[in-house]
């Protein structure tokens, strides 16, 4: 289900723990790496791969924000919205990328390479405003920053 | 039982040691809030209405009164202005996103949130939303109806899906205010036992049966008892306008039937009592004129079928005639039946019908009765063993207690099968045997000698097997649960396990015990779910030890150290046995042997309630034609089944639900089954039909007519049942029959192990044992052994959508 | 000022090399921690440091450390809390990304005196390229031998694993971390029991946010005493704090216990961005109570102190606000946080946190109406104090505190009062 690397990875990751089911998170970030989303056959894959049952997988995707079972863009822009980026423009730059790339928040490019997303304090309050673009983090942004940031993506 | 003393609201009072503070009260009067707190389910402590103030010990917040065990000295106070205004604070939070629609609720009438919020809310709105967290109703499965905007979070469902089923198909996702009842999909594959709804405290679980079919206050509720398996299950029959409308455990109030299930029913008890008013229904007597049975009048049928008898006893003697019932009628039928062969046909025949594979009871019971374990005993039993048989499928609340003795008491499931069951996942350890082989675990518990042989021919490892001997003989109680796989000598010499494995004393029991907890407690705790849970997943059984289900009371513990659950076919088998509806009782056939014998010896049959053609495996037509051989068939039905088709009459009988009378499950405790509506069309009891039919044969039993007489008379006539009536058993529920204890010394021990010896060698030991995962949706099993019944199910029909006359239940997937 | 944390972070990340890490130190409390020390002497020895948990609520690390069981049946963890998710908060990410062999030393010490053999780092699943760091890190103490089996020759074995979590700040509390590193839901567990004596997988646990581990090491090398004498009586050692907001220069600032908050704002911060008038300060993270301009005048910072001006020195993140800030703004700001991270639990919380925020969204569009102002305070009474864990109280706390202490900024949302504030002006 998941290219060989990973399934090795996968089966290391295993080795961490005394029951399996642990490794659900690090498993969903694996599909997640490999599709973009987690899939429904990747919530079966696992259940089955860790010995769980469908449900008990769905109900931990749908917990936490960072897994998707949506389509998503190749880019998500997180824009932090919490109190310390919020107090030095947050907002603005949010709404910078939103007139730059004509979407929402919440919505993914046309082309399906960008999704913007507002996101709870991403621990980085001594750096704000902060844009979380998948797990690379920009510290400081400005909007000329987030312009050339984007542009570069492109 | 030790009790500890504390003090509520002032007032001294005593409650069971380890109980939960919400249950102490309760006992006490002292009623506190609740939506999550379920006696049956694992604490939660997630809904803050329970919430006490707690003097003594000293705690400074507020506590949950539902995760509380309560403690000697205890000083608590639960109505206080800082209290009442928690309270009314949760109900107004819970309010402020649902959607307050009762007008259109199901749930109105019966349901927790609003008794709550009447009882402990205020009269005021603060939360003026147009916006509440709006979700589509939608049907999740082919019975559960979710309406998501009223749920409170409060999980019962998912915990009774969980802890009670072990079938986890419906589960929590998303999270915060924007969390939902679920599953992966949208739709819900599961057995259909629909607890979850019964446990919903408000209407976001909804029976898609009942859906807009009843407003609970204009349902009259009567407690009875399931007609089905031989669990012997109690129901709550909700009637509106003398029609059957629903069968439910609890109704929404937290209202039970009672019983022996407490919240437990399965998917057949609960959603096919609409059976009984099938359009199929025969509703008036019916006498054959050629190709055709055309209606008829009472007095002409009952008199022509007088007639007839008489003159077929008068002509060919009354050994020519059999009676054949099912053993799904009440005891009272069954008596009254036996009495009517013995004493107005004369003829030794009379049997229920047993099917090819039912379980042995003739050799169970051959030297008395060994001790029988009720669901209490199961549920409070130190080590359960299996054998064959897959009560998961069979007798799901036997299942649900071994669930519940496993996860709560930490019993040691063991399990020797050839059929696949889904309890393997509870199990201590569990063997999955060569079919047919299941006589050699008894051999190998009873003469370790011979363990290493039965072991090879069971196709087991011999080293599970001395494991399973060892924790039989290391346990203090053990409960022998055996189906359908288990007969002859083997079952005969069960008995013997008492003397053979009697624990060395109560304190090394105890100690195998605590042994085998502090093993439990030495493994990882969050064992994967698919895999064996162990001891309990929840982390407050380490502080609190849970109470058993039935509050307060102290573990229900047998004398003997082995007790014993025969899985009895149907809802009466046992009670019909012993009613004398059993073959060789006064040297009689058998109901297969009566069928073998027509247009021989046999010129008549009476059959009442049994399909025989339909039972008859494959070779139906077979049985069609023996019954053409017959000079005259008559036929108590309440459906015109295939052999009342061929039948010279047939005689419209009542149903569970329109009868009155007693049944003996398969822990041997007699229940009172009670009339929830009149008669449908004409049709009369069983018992009343032959009664009639006796008194015009010339002899009357002198029952007048009267159902109480005819129990009077069995309570005279047969010693178990001395000093019972019906009253004391409508009020008392499920009592236990006191049979004479069998008598060891009457067991010829060499005879018995040679012929058990003799069942081993038979055993084909080229068979290759079944490892095939269980895969069959839990439940299918039992759908389609009542199938000539449930088929007339028009609630069921969702579930069984193709289903054909006679073809069995389609067996759905249960989910991965 | 002694710094005790934070001496390799000028280094800028080159201590991720397990040899300049011994270069400058390193890897010298653990051989001595094994050689001349009983397990229990290190837990005395955390004790007479007078360490209080860096993670948020000050628990004294010593006595945690002493509640768990000798004799165990199952197997003893030590856990990491990584988490680091309270707003206003970004120390535990530098201490981890500039210098992580401090943390892994200090966490194979602790594994030593609790008698652990297995640790995890539960890391916040966005802190992904730290998780990287550590993973790197932890490979090397592996391949010189300060982990796995027999450590430097002295029979202790431990394992150290990374895990990541994925988006949930209800997993920095101790126990629903604990369910989510078992692989479940993050939901808190109920307590007693309580971790150290049943945690993860049943077994007696030990959660430690990363400073809490981090500071280990150098007690072992100089002493609880020592560590204890940096700060204040009750409060030992140092802190880092995390400055963030409306400051020239924000970010992590090691001090010692007892440092005067104005000090950190003007000295080490460099006082406010643009000259501007200081409005408000929280002191600890998100979570706690806020302070006006004149509460924070003469505030030191350590539990004490900050608990006798009416908040909490939390997990030290201190966020700054000028007089450009609306404190409604921020508090709603806050409460969208709470709301959203609410695992959904239990009632309070869930429903609260939501309805809150309703009441929030009317008034930002100044369309609250008489009484929302005092309903807010309600419901937030009605959330304190009652909520299965604490994150109840954090979100209620932070809009109790501003409400009574920047009112005014509330009422101006009050649709009546513009009204009011109309018809006077005209
Ligand atoms: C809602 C909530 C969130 C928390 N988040 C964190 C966190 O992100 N990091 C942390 O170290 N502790 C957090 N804590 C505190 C932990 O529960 C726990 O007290 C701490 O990890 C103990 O470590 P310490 O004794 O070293 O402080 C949080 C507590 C609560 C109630
Ligand atoms: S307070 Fe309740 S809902 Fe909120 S995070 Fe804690 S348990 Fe979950
Ligand atoms: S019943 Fe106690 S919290 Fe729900």
């Amino acid at each position: 289900m998941f290219t060989q690397a990973n399934e090795t990875k996968l089966d290391e990751i295993i080795t961490h723990y005394p029951v399996k089911r642990s490794a659900v998170l690090p498993a969903l970030y694996i599909a997640q790496e490999e599709h973009g989303y987690v899939t429904d056959d990747d919530v079966k894959y696992i259940a089955q791969r860790l010995d769980m049952r469908v449900n008990e997988v769905e109900e931990v995707v749908t917990f936490y924000t960072m897994y998707s079972r949506k389509p998503v863009g190749k880019y998500k822009l997180q824009v932090c919205r919490t109190l310390s980026c919020a107090l030095l423009g947050a907002e603005k730059i949010a709404e910078h990328i939103e007139h730059k790339l004509h979407i929402g928040m919440g919505e993914t490019t046309a082309d399906g390479k960008f999704t913007l997303m507002e996101v709870e304090c991403l621990g980085f309050c001594d750096l704000a405003p902060c844009l979380q673009v998948n797990f690379d983090y920009h510290e400081k942004v400005t909007t000329d920053s987030v312009d050339q940031l984007i542009d570069g993506l492109k | 039982m030790e009790t500890v003393k504390l003090t509520i609201n002032g007032q001294e009072m005593t409650a069971p040691k380890g109980e939960l503070l919400i249950e102490a009260c309760e006992m006490n009067g002292v009623y506190l809030p609740r939506f999550c707190h379920h006696r049956g389910l694992t604490p939660q402590a997630s809904c803050r209405m329970c919430v006490v103030r707690v003097d003594n010990p000293k705690i400074p917040k507020l506590q949950t009164a539902c995760t509380m065990p309560v403690t000697d000295g205890m000083v608590v106070t639960t109505e206080s202005p800082e209290v009442e205004e928690t309270r009314a604070a949760m109900i107004e939070f819970l309010l402020s996103n649902h959607p307050v629609d009762c007008p259109v609720c199901d749930r109105a009438g019966e349901c927790e949130l609003q008794d709550q919020t009447y009882g402990f809310g205020e009269d005021r709105v603060r939360s003026q939303f147009d916006d509440k967290e709006n979700y589509l109703e939608r049907q999740i499965s082919p019975f559960i109806y979710n309406d998501p905007q009223r749920c409170v979070t409060c999980k019962r469902c998912t915990r009774v899906c969980e802890e009670w089923m072990d079938e986890n198909a419906i589960t929590t996702i998303n999270r915060g205010s924007a969390t939902l009842i679920g599953s992966f999909g949208g739709w819900v594959e599961c057995s259909d036992c629909g607890n979850c709804v019964d446990v919903c405290p408000t209407g976001t679980l909804l029976h898609v049966p009942y859906k807009y079919v009843a407003r609970p206050w204009d349902l009259k509720q009567t407690p009875t008892v399931c007609n089905f398996c031989s669990d012997g299950c109690s129901i709550l029959a909700g009637t509106r306008s003398e029609k059957l409308i629903r069968a439910v455990a609890r109704d929404g109030r937290g209202r039970t039937a009672g019983g022996i299930n407490h919240d437990f029913l399965c998917a057949l008890g609960r959603y096919t009592v609409d059976f009984v008013h099938s359009k199929e229904r025969v509703d008036r007597p019916m006498i054959r004129r050629g190709e055709h049975l055309v209606p008829t009048t009472w007095d002409d049928a009952l008199s022509f079928v007088a007639k007839k008898l008489s003159d077929i006893k008068a002509e060919k003697g009354g050994q020519s005639i059999g009676v054949i019932s099912a053993a799904r009628l009440l005891n009272e039928d069954q008596f009254v039946l036996r009495k009517f062969a013995d004493e107005v046909l004369q003829t030794p025949h009379a049997e229920h019908y047993h099917d090819d594979d039912e379980v042995d009871l003739t050799s169970f019971y051959r030297y008395g009765s060994p001790t029988i374990a009720t669901q209490e005993h199961i549920q409070n039993a130190d080590a359960i063993l299996l054998i064959g048989s897959d009560p998961n499928e069979e007798n799901p609340l036997t299942a649900f207690s071994i669930r519940w003795a496993v996860r709560q008491k930490a019993a040691r499931l063991l399990v020797v099968n050839s059929v696949a069951s889904r309890l393997e996942r509870q199990a201590n350890i569990a063997v999955r045997v060569r079919e047919g082989s299941e006589a050699a675990i008894i051999q190998a518990l009873l003469d370790e000698a011979k363990l290493a042989d039965a072991a090879d021919a069971m196709g087991a490892n011999a080293d599970d097997i001395r494991a399973i001997r060892k924790v039989v003989h290391e346990s203090g109680k053990v409960v022998v649960i055996f189906g359908d796989e288990l007969s002859g000598a083997a079952v005969e010499a069960l008995p013997l396990l008492e003397e053979v494995l009697a624990s060395p004393s109560a304190e090394a029991a105890e100690a195998a015990k605590k042994a085998y907890i502090d093993s439990l407690q030495r493994q990882v705790r969050s064992s994967n779910s698919t895999q064996k849970p162990s001891i309990n997943e929840n982390p407050y059984t380490y502080i609190v030890e849970h109470p058993t289900l039935e509050v307060g009371a102290s573990p229900a513990r047998t004398e003997t150290k082995f007790s014993f659950v025969p899985l009895a076919r149907y809802s009466n088998t046992l009670g019909s046995g012993m009613m004398g509806m059993a073959s060789g009782y006064k040297g009689g056939m058998s109901a297969q042997a009566m069928l073998n014998a027509a247009g021989g010896g046999i010129k008549a049959l009476l059959i009442a309630g049994e399909d025989v053609v339909f039972k008859a495996n494959g070779d139906a037509s077979l049985v069609k034609s023996q019954l053409d051989k017959l000079d005259f068939l008559v036929v108590q039905e309440m459906f015109l089944t295939e052999t009342a088709q061929l039948a010279d009459v047939v005689l419209p009988v009542t149903s569970f639900a329109e009868s009155q009378g007693t049944q003996v499950n398969n822990g041997s405790q007699i229940q009172f089954v009670r009339r929830t509506i009149p008669p449908v069309g004409q049709a009369r009891p069983d018992w009343m039909v032959v009664n009639q039919l006796a008194k015009l044969m010339g002899v009357d039993f002198g029952y007048q007519g009267q159902l109480k007489n005819v129990f009077k008379d069995i309570t005279e006539t047969l010693p178990e049942f001395a000093g019972l009536s019906h009253n004391q058993l409508a009020n008392e529920g499920a009592t236990p029959i006191k049979f004479a204890a069998s008598d060891l010394s009457k067991i010829n021990r060499a005879e018995l192990a040679e012929r058990l010896a003799g069942q081993v060698a038979k055993i084909n030991r080229a068979v290759a044992v079944d490892h095939a995962p269980l895969t069959a949706k839990a439940g299918s099993r039992l759908h389609q052994r009542y199938v000539q019944i449930t088929r007339r199910s028009e609630m069921l029909t969702p579930s069984l959508p193709q289903v054909a006359e006679g073809e069995p239940a389609k067996v759905l997937m249960f989910p991965a | 000022m002694t710094k005790v944390l934070t001496n390799r972070f000028h280094l800028k990340g080159q201590a991720c090399d397990i040899d300049v890490y011994k270069q400058t130190g390193g890897y010298q409390a653990l051989p001595k921690a094994l050689k001349e020390f009983q397990p229990d002497q290190i837990i005395e020895e955390v004790k007479k440091s007078a360490l209080r948990g860096r993670g948020g609520a000050g628990f004294p690390t010593g006595m945690k450390w002493s509640f768990v069981p000798k004799e165990s049946k199952r197997p003893k963890y030590v856990v990491c809390n990584a988490d680091e998710s309270e707003p206003g908060t970004g120390k535990d990410r530098d201490l981890m990304r500039y210098d992580p062999h401090q943390l892994i030393e200090g966490m194979i010490i602790a594994g030593f005196a609790l008698g652990s053999n297995t640790s995890y780092i539960y890391i916040r699943g966005e802190y992904w390229f730290i998780k990287e760091i550590l993973e790197k890190a932890i490979a090397q103490a592996y391949a010189q031998g300060y982990l796995g089996k027999n450590i430097l020759g002295s029979g202790f074995d431990h394992e150290m694993y990374v895990h990541p979590g994925a988006g949930a700040y209800i997993c920095g509390e101790e126990t629903a971390l604990l369910e989510s590193l078992e692989g479940k839901r993050g939901h808190p567990r109920l307590k007693p029991p309580f971790p150290a004596v049943v945690g993860l997988y049943g077994g007696p646990t030990v959660v430690n946010n990363v400073e809490t581990l981090a500071v280990v090491p150098h007690i072992i090398m100089n002493g609880g005493e020592w560590y204890k004498s940096l700060g204040t009586e009750k409060s030992g050692g140092t802190k880092l704090f995390t400055v963030s907001g409306h400051v020239n220069n924000p970010g992590n600032f090691e001090v010692p216990m007892g440092y005067p908050l104005m000090s950190l704002i003007n000295n080490e911060c460099g006082g406010i961005s643009g000259g501007r008038k200081l409005k408000a300060v929280i002191p600890g993270g998100s979570s706690v109570p806020i302070l006006t301009a004149e509460e924070c005048q003469n505030i030191t910072m350590d539990y004490e102190s900050v608990a006798a001006a009416g908040s909490m020195l939390g997990s030290g993140g201190v966020i700054v606000m000028d007089e450009t800030a609306d404190i409604f703004e921020s508090t709603m700001n806050l409460t969208h946080f709470y709301k959203h991270e609410s695992c959904g639990w239990c009632t309070p919380c869930r429903e609260g946190t939501r309805w809150l925020y309703k009441v929030f969204e009317r008034m930002k569009r100044y369309e609250g109406r008489p009484g929302d102002v005092e309903l807010l305070y309600d419901l937030a009474d009605k959330i304190l104090g009652k909520s299965f864990c604490a994150l109840g109280d954090a979100a209620a706390m932070p809009v109790q505190s501003a409400i009574k202490k920047f009112r005014e900024d509330f009422d101006r949302r009050i649709k009546h009062n513009l009204i009011q504030i109309a018809k006077a002006a005209d």
